[in-house]
């Protein structure tokens, strides 16, 4: 066999020694490449600028540890430009890891850029997924009796900046960071009747399900998943963990596409090799 | 390509994803109407001619396969809980577990969810039983694991490296999973069919499972399996229902396009207002 | 139903749990004795009948027009409690994935088979996560939070995101293995793999950085070009293939409904 013929066999832990060598090494070493703003993360970059200021924006999490990578960038880079435009917002949870990371993560960029838990922000805490359809029918209609109680126990009608916050038409955009389907169900129940904007954060590999809506103006626009926190934050002139791991991205991609291409090379070979005799 | 922008309209109080509007009713009538239609002529003893689909063709070729090297067989029923993806995977389940009864091959059926657990167990009982050998029938080989996604995905790759599986069929609701199920499948050196639903999961099942079913071949699998002839007609329906939809869809693309190019010609079309949704 | 009537609003918790408990026993039997009382030639018939009804409530509930006010018709109060109904029914399987889960694990440690050391894995990890979590809920401290978010997040959001990591590593044996040029259209496909996988990565940017930003030679820049296979051929397959699959299921819900579906367990002897 040619050594063009091994490349079609080369062992998998190799590859994978590779890979964890060329995902390692730009963190390490920083990599930094341009980065070009999609038009769909502009989009959602637009709709949050536009939030009007007696409206709440409302940022719902679906994701659990295993998207974190992806979807944790997404959104603190989205909690962070809300809390640089001086847009309020409530994070609401389906999911009990996502409820807690989100918390997290929130409170630590709060403090970081000085806003209040309260005033600024809010987090409504985590409702189980089983309770998405019927939340998303009522919360239209009464917001407050639909969320009942946030993260901390205290009743919403009690948060300063949950007053005035009655319906529907009170939620100025809403922002969907999840690993599943669900963006079907917020376009069904909330924008189909009440038109109220959306944008979408889902994890690379299920970006495809939200081309249809962005063509149809159904979102505003969409985070594809790691990279559109990278180009997020390039909006937001910061450098994150999202702009530090798109070198990542970029180093493991090549990997890909180079076995992909050895691969074709010993494959091409063998097959003049059987050609030929 | 970003998305448009709110179009500002009065939000509307009936929603047409929770009720029905006069141009859902109406084409939901006709979809159902072709579809009934066809089962009741099956019914009656029509022949109806279906295409090969090698994917369903190649479940008997991975049982005997199964058989032939006196290693078991693995059945996964997805993810979700008992719904129509579950409902057609258990029928396919039926099938597989039928034949393996036949020829005492061992099948292990580990799901995700308590309720496909009772019935994925009585199915197995069942075929075992009417196979004449309910002896054979394990009730351990059936296990419920866990309903957390990458629990149930371990528990899995777990089984398919311990018990050294010789085929392993994957038909349901798989999200991210897909991929660790498949290609472990691939590395002990099992041969694979798969079919799901969901669509960002199907490039991962056609890259590493031997056959792949996708879209709505899915659907069809019980029909295709069991020739009955109720099954087989709703599926003559199906396609029907689908050739009136694309009649739809191009009569909307021509109109459209004339409309564009002679907007006074809208006026022509203002007794279809009422169907508007 | 009984405790809505017998237990007063702000009765304690557990005897409120008690209520639901005794509701569950006292329906449930009822339930099975009539089923029981039921002649076996007519079960089936009654099994057809209530899937029937069940489906009728919400087709004609869907079917029905809303009162615009209101958004609701005459059933939609009623789709509530069946919904409701429904989850209490699948609550009662809850308990089997459990027992199923002690049975095996059980039985492994109790024969002491092979692999029964994973099997005590089971039943420390099971205990000490109720056991923390219990603890957590009814007596919290620092030392109940510190033990649980160690647990949690520690361990098993930890396992979680490894095993979604593992993605990542097959992805690539997966690419590496299957992606040979042995058609025309396998190096079509190929070439957009390619074409996609550059553009959804800043290198690619950077590749195509020379080109202008606007005019012809900006559709030529690989995030243009990923973008536009994105948004174009494949948007058009996925809406194919999901009107394919929203048909099929509905003629599967129908055959379903109407209890014309055969094979499995729809045609078991009751």
């Amino acid at each position: 066999m040619s050594v063009f013929e091994k490349l079609q066999h080369i062992d998998r832990r190799v590859t994978y020694l590779l890979l964890v060598a060329v995902i390692a090494a730009p963190l390490i070493w920083r990599l930094r490449l341009p980065i070009v703003v999609s038009p769909a993360v502009r989009g959602a970059y637009d709709a949050v600028e536009s939030i009007p200021d007696d409206k709440i924006a409302v940022i719902s999490i679906f994701w659990a540890s295993g998207t974190i990578a992806e979807n944790q960038p997404q959104t603190e880079a989205l909690v962070r430009h809300m809390f640089l435009r001086d847009k309020k917002f409530a994070i609401l949870a389906f999911d009990p890891q996502g409820n807690k990371f989100s918390y997290d993560s929130a409170a630590r960029i709060s403090k970081e850029m000085g806003k209040e838990y309260g005033k600024d922000w809010v987090h409504w805490g985590y409702r189980p997924s089983a309770n998405f359809v019927p939340l998303l029918q009522a919360l239209p209609h009464d917001v407050q009796g639909a969320i009942g109680k946030d993260y901390r126990g205290t009743p919403v009608a009690e948060i300063p900046m949950m007053q005035g916050i009655e319906k529907i038409d009170d939620i100025g955009l809403i922002a969907e960071v999840t690993p599943s389907q669900t963006l079907e169900v917020w376009i069904a129940f909330i924008y189909g009747p009440y038109r109220t904007p959306l944008i979408y954060a889902p994890t690379a590999v299920m970006a495809p399900e939200g081309f249809n809506p962005l063509d149809a103006g159904q979102i505003e626009g969409m985070l594809i998943g790691l990279k559109g926190a990278a180009e997020y934050e390039h909006l937001l002139n910061r450098q994150d963990f999202a702009t530090r791991a798109a070198g990542a991205l970029s180093t493991s991609h090549i990997l890909i596409i180079a076995l992909i291409v050895a691969g074709n090379i010993g494959y091409i070979s063998s097959r003049r090799r059987r050609l030929q005799s | 390509m970003s998305g448009m922008r709110a179009s500002g309209r009065k939000a509307e109080k009936v929603n047409p994803m929770i009720h029905a509007n006069w141009t859902v009713t109406i084409l939901e009538a006709v979809l159902v109407f072709l579809i009934l239609y066809k089962i009741f002529s099956a019914r009656r003893g029509k022949e109806l001619y279906i295409r090969k689909i090698p994917g369903l063709n190649a479940i008997d070729e991975a049982v005997g396969r199964a058989t032939e090297m006196g290693r078991p067989m693995l059945f996964s029923p997805g993810l979700s809980g008992l719904g129509l993806p579950t409902l057609q995977a258990l029928a396919i389940l039926k099938h597989i577990t039928s034949a393996a009864a036949k020829y005492r091959t061992r099948i292990i059926v580990p799901t995700a969810d308590s309720v496909v657990y009772t019935i994925a167990e009585e199915i197995s009982k069942d075929a075992y039983s009417a196979q004449g050998v309910p002896e054979h029938f394990n009730p351990e080989d059936v296990r419920f694991l866990s309903d957390d996604q990458f629990a149930y995905a371990s528990g899995v790759v777990g089984i398919l490296n311990r018990e050294n599986v010789a085929s392993n069929f994957m038909f349901g609701n798989f999200f991210a999973e897909s991929l660790i199920l498949a290609e472990t499948g691939h590395q002990v050196g099992a041969i694979q069919v798969a079919g799901t639903p969901q669509i960002t999961q199907i490039p991962f099942f056609i890259t590493a499972a031997d056959y792949t079913i996708i879209g709505d071949e899915f659907y069809a699998a019980s029909a295709y399996l069991s020739r009955e002839p109720t099954l087989l007609g709703s599926l003559v329906g199906q396609d029907y229902a689908k050739a009136a939809l694309i009649l739809i869809m191009a009569a909307g693309i021509v109109t459209a396009t004339l409309l564009a190019i002679h907007p006074a010609w809208a006026a022509w079309l203002d007794w279809l207002k009422w169907l508007k949704p | 139903m009984f405790t809505g009537w017998l237990i007063k609003p702000g009765a304690p918790q557990w005897l409120w749990a008690l209520g639901v408990l005794g509701d569950f026993l006292i329906f449930g039997s009822a339930l099975f004795l009539l089923l029981q009382l039921v002649p076996v030639r007519y079960r089936k018939a009654l099994v057809v009948i209530i899937t029937f009804l069940a489906g009728l409530i919400y087709s004609v509930e869907f079917f029905v027009p809303a009162d615009p006010k209101t958004g609701k018709n005459f059933l939609t109060g009623l789709i509530e409690q069946v919904a409701d109904a429904t989850n209490v029914v699948y609550a009662f399987a809850l308990g089997l994935g459990i027992y199923s889960l002690f049975r095996f694990h059980g039985r492994n440690l109790a024969r002491k088979r092979s692999g029964w050391h994973n099997s005590s894995a089971f039943f420390i990890a099971f205990f000490a996560m109720m056991l923390a979590g219990f603890w957590h809920d009814l007596r919290p401290s620092a030392m109940s939070r510190n033990t649980y978010n160690m647990l949690f997040d520690g361990i098993v959001a930890a396992l979680g995101a490894t095993m979604f990591s593992i993605v990542g590593f097959f992805i690539v044996s997966a690419a590496y293995r299957a992606f040979r040029i042995r058609s025309a259209e396998a190096t079509l496909m190929l070439t957009a793999a390619f074409i996609v996988m550059l553009g959804q990565v800043p290198i690619g940017a950077y590749i195509t950085s020379s080109l202008p930003t606007a005019g012809l030679g900006s559709l030529f820049k690989l995030e243009n070009v990923s973008y536009w296979i994105l948004n174009e051929p494949n948007m058009a397959a996925w809406r194919a293939i999901a009107f394919g699959i929203e048909v099929g299921a509905l003629a599967m819900a129908l055959r379903t409904w109407l209890s014309l579906e055969r094979g499995s367990f729809f045609e078991r002897e009751l």
